[in-house]
């Protein structure tokens, strides 16, 4: 018998014939932030829309934070299209 | 809502850096980059100097100045003394006068002994003509006939010289006691003396004078038997002991003379006067035995002599002579602070000589191109026959062409002239200034800010590939073309810089397969280190992150931590995903949209690369603290990462932002769903699935979960892969005891972790289920693996997993 209590994360560069008790062949989702503890992890939600009118924009592949303008967290973000925008970003603690 | 600050930097992510002005820039090597300086739209990248675009390539402008001709323009350089005058109790003003044009001039003049001796400059005035100015030294009116008002107070002391009995008494039988009372001083006593026969006093000597009696001290008599009391009287012997000063008086010139009253004890008292006042006055000789205590002093006019003028000559120097060189240069200024003011470089110089003395220049320029950026154009000249320092002529709306120039030579270099600015065309040390305003170029990828310089790299350009250009100090858009070094060509293959990370002392320059430290001093050209730090480089200038003092870095071979300059692999346990043709993982045809972001509020460090069959929604995840990895999906695309540091106004901890595919900007660990591609919530689907474990021959077998229990039913399945089997089987027998365990004929076995389903309540739970498998090490028909795998699908805080244990039976290790 063998009991798992020490989550030591994915191994998957040995075989899976290999695998010390406690590693994962498999770990999606699941994080290993506290010692003793296999956690589903939180979500992603929406912080901003980067609309501008009525035109959304698309991918955002690349981004800069700063201390805003006014109270909120300031982001430059770059579209794929090639666009840059700046949005006030409120969040929570 | 967001704002549209420029556009046509599509497919490659910008790196983007701040100044420590405020700015922010941005460059992807696509185009020229943009800075913005936080209000309107973004501009482009640095301003080109007049006559040529960012590029370097001319435009078609020119600058032309010719002389403008006419009667020559002087200054005052100097006012001659002729004759130096006499009788002057002070400076006399200096008039400066034209019959002409010309104004401005004004001098002081220096006054010794009575005479005019000098003249200092105070402004040499301009557009002065030959011949037509004169220069006279006016006598105030006031400072006859040679001073008057002065007193001064004379505070004196003495002793007691000798005592004149001045009645005699009666009836004394022996000697009285002589005591001395009041006048301010001590230290008095005498003795008297009686003529016994008649019974009267005879005299009074002197045994001690006393000091410091500033009035008569009286003297009486007591005792000696008389029947009428004898009186005597003091004669004392005063000196100076202090003056002061009661009334400065005015118009006195140098030490006038001080008369004491009574004359003939020697005494005498020094004045002296500054500007016609009475400043200081020293005893120079207190005298001795005055016989009062009242001294007077009178301070006599200064006695002067017949007062003569001055004369003066004017001495011109002609404001346009000689050689010259112009130049103009773009600015842009919005009026918010000379630190906020960006120039270009100058233009080529332009020279124009004057042979003889001249009234100005006409300077006229045309530009077929001028950024939008630019405000303002500024005009430079030297002074006549150098060609080192450029002073500032005038700043000019960018849309005037020509300019009438008649700011002389003396008012050009005037510090208190509106425009007046210094501009050396090289700084002592030969270093380029007037022309250090260079922008970068366009062909540049990558930036960062690092000891008030920003740095630019990954230049496109043939043979820039390992070119780090820096800017001048606190000028992040001035990269003059020798602000260049070169970090070392690798052998055995070209390598480029593809990544720049300011850490610590120094900035890493990561090249794909190398890495760089590099620190300076002062002057990057002249003291710049750089020196390797190991053979690991970087995918992209993105895939690098700092948390805790430690870099974490991922380059084509995996992720490696940088701590100082220790260099150490992380990523072994996974290494297939980089290294392995067969089971690797990434898609690095897809790699410039790679990124590396960690999160300093949970510890976890993020890769978010493309998988070989997939979309960008991938990342290998580490933890600082229990070094474990794992990996997580998500519901969209992601490719970007930031932080979020601010909350209506209230300092929060950082917060993981990602920009998704839908120009979103993501939030993470905020709730329990994704958000999809199509922007609607999906559930989080989370796997784990334990190695291959070995079957032991024992009759039992079971699985058992220890969890902790939700709120609401959250099933936990629990999948059993006997051998090398990708299909779970499920189990030949089942128990259900109570504790949270189900069986599904087609899920399996399942863990309800809802507190309500145990009778354990709120306590951690303990589920366990019989299994079945064959062992038996003599046939080779029968089970010798089993893998258990744990799958949740989790959507609300109430369904949220967390695993504590898994307990299996039946295995060994």
């Amino acid at each position: 018998m063998i009991t798992v209590d020490k989550w030591a994360g994915l191994i998957t560069n040995a075989s899976p014939y290999l695998l010390p008790p406690g590693s994962a062949a498999t770990q999606v989702n699941f994080q290993c932030v506290r010692p003793g503890e296999l956690e589903s992890r939180r979500g992603l939600s929406s912080a901003a829309a980067i609309t501008t009118g009525a035109t959304t924009a698309s991918r955002l592949i690349e981004m800069y934070s700063f201390r805003g303008l006014t109270d909120a967290c300031g982001v430059v973000v770059q579209t794929n299209g090639g666009q840059v925008y700046y949005a006030a970003v409120t969040v929570g603690g | 809502m967001a704002t549209l600050l420029t556009s046509g930097y599509p497919t490659y992510p910008l790196s983007i850096a701040r100044g420590m002005n405020g700015d922010i820039y941005g460059v992807n090597g696509q185009a020229r980059g943009f800075r913005w300086r936080g209000t309107g739209t973004a501009d482009g990248l640095g301003i080109a100097a007049p006559f040529v675009d960012s590029a370097g390539v001319s435009t078609g402008g020119s600058l032309t100045v010719t002389l403008a001709g006419g009667t020559a323009k002087y200054y005052v350089r100097a006012v001659d003394v002729i004759k130096a005058g006499s009788g002057y109790q002070s400076a006399p003003v200096i008039t400066i006068a034209s019959t002409g044009t010309g104004s401005g001039a004004a001098c002081t003049s220096v006054v010794n002994r009575g005479r005019l001796t000098s003249t200092r400059m105070l402004s040499y005035g301009n557009t002065y003509e030959a011949t037509k100015v004169t220069a006279k030294a006016t006598f105030p009116a006031a400072q006859l006939p040679g001073g008057s008002g002065g007193t001064l107070t004379i505070a004196a002391a003495g002793y007691v010289q000798s005592i004149r009995v001045t009645t005699q008494g009666a009836g004394y039988t022996s000697a009285p006691t002589v005591a001395f009372t009041g006048g301010g001083g001590s230290g008095a006593t005498a003795r008297a003396s009686i003529n016994e026969t008649d019974g009267v006093v005879d005299s009074v000597s002197i045994v001690a004078p006393g000091s410091g009696y500033t009035s008569d001290p009286t003297i009486s008599f007591t005792g000696g038997g008389y029947s009428t009391t004898a009186a005597a009287s003091v004669v004392m012997s005063y000196h100076i002991q202090g003056v002061t000063i009661t009334a400065a008086g005015s118009n006195y010139v140098g030490s006038p003379e001080v008369t004491l009253s009574p004359t003939l004890y020697a005494g005498s008292i020094q004045a002296i006067t500054t500007d016609g006042k009475i400043t200081t006055a020293t005893i120079t000789s207190p005298g001795e035995g005055y016989p009062t205590n009242s001294i007077t002093a009178t301070v006599s006019p200064t006695p002067v002599g017949t007062p003569s003028t001055a004369i003066l000559s004017p001495v011109l120097s002609a404001e346009f002579i000689g050689k010259y060189w112009m130049a103009i240069r773009y600015v842009e200024d919005h009026g918010d602070g000379e630190d906020k003011v960006i120039a270009s470089s100058i233009c080529d110089l332009v020279s124009v000589e004057a042979a003889s003395p001249d009234a100005g220049f006409t300077w006229n320029w045309t530009d077929l191109y001028i950024d939008s950026r630019v405000t303002h154009v500024e005009l430079w000249r030297t002074t006549a026959d150098q060609a080192i320092v450029l002073y500032r002529v005038a700043k000019l709306a960018k849309t005037v062409f020509t300019y009438a120039d008649t700011v002389g030579e003396s008012e050009l270099i005037n510090p208190l002239r509106t425009d007046f600015r210094v501009l050396p065309i090289l700084l002592p040390n030969g270093q380029v200034n007037a022309r250090r305003f260079t922008p970068p170029p366009s062909t540049v990828s990558i930036m960062a800010m690092f000891q008030e310089r920003m740095w630019y790299a990954g230049d496109s350009a043939t043979g820039r590939a390992n070119a780090l250009m820096f800017s001048e100090a606190q000028e992040p858009e001035s990269v003059e073309k020798s602000n260049v070094i070169f970090v070392q060509e690798n052998v055995r293959g070209e390598d480029q810089v593809v990544g720049l990370m300011p850490f610590g002392s120094g900035m890493v320059v990561f090249q794909r397969r190398h890495c760089h430290k590099m620190s300076f001093v002062s002057q990057p050209v002249i003291d710049a280190s750089i020196s390797l730090i190991g053979q690991r480089g970087i995918v992209n200038h993105r895939c690098w992150d700092t948390a805790e003092g430690v870099a974490y870095v991922v380059d084509f071979s995996g992720m490696y931590t940088l701590e100082g300059a220790a260099i150490t692999p992380i990523s072994d346990v996974i290494a297939n995903y980089w290294k392995s043709l067969a089971d690797g993982d990434i898609d690095w045809a897809y790699s410039q949209y790679f990124f590396v972001r960690a999160d300093p509020s949970t510890g976890v460090v993020r890769f978010v690369y493309r998988p070989k069959s997939g979309v960008q929604n991938q990342a290998l995840c580490y933890h600082s603290l229990t070094k474990a990895w794992w990996t997580e999906t998500y519901g969209q695309e992601v490719y970007s990462g930031g932080l979020a540091t601010t909350s209506s106004g209230t300092a929060v901890r950082p917060r993981l932002l990602l920009g998704g595919q839908l120009g979103t900007l993501l939030l993470a660990d905020q709730g329990y769903t994704d958000l999809n591609s199509a922007g609607s919530p999906v559930d989080i689907a989370c796997q784990y699935q334990t190695g291959r474990l070995p079957l032991d021959a024992g009759p039992s077998r079971s699985v058992a979960v220890l969890y902790r229990p939700t709120n609401s039913t959250a099933n936990v399945t629990v999948g059993l892969y006997f051998n090398s089997s990708t299909s779970p089987r499920l189990p030949s027998a089942y128990e259900d005891d109570g504790t949270g365990v189900v069986f599904d004929t087609t899920a399996g076995i399942t863990v309800d972790m809802n507190k309500a389903r145990s009778p354990l309540g709120d306590s951690n739970g303990y589920a366990s289920a019989k299994i079945s498998g064959r062992m038996d090490p003599r046939s080779t028909g029968t089970d010798r693996h089993l893998a258990v795998a744990l799958s949740v699908t989790v959507n609300t805080a109430d369904n949220a997993a967390s695993i504590l244990g898994i307990a299996i039976q039946g295995v060994g290790t």
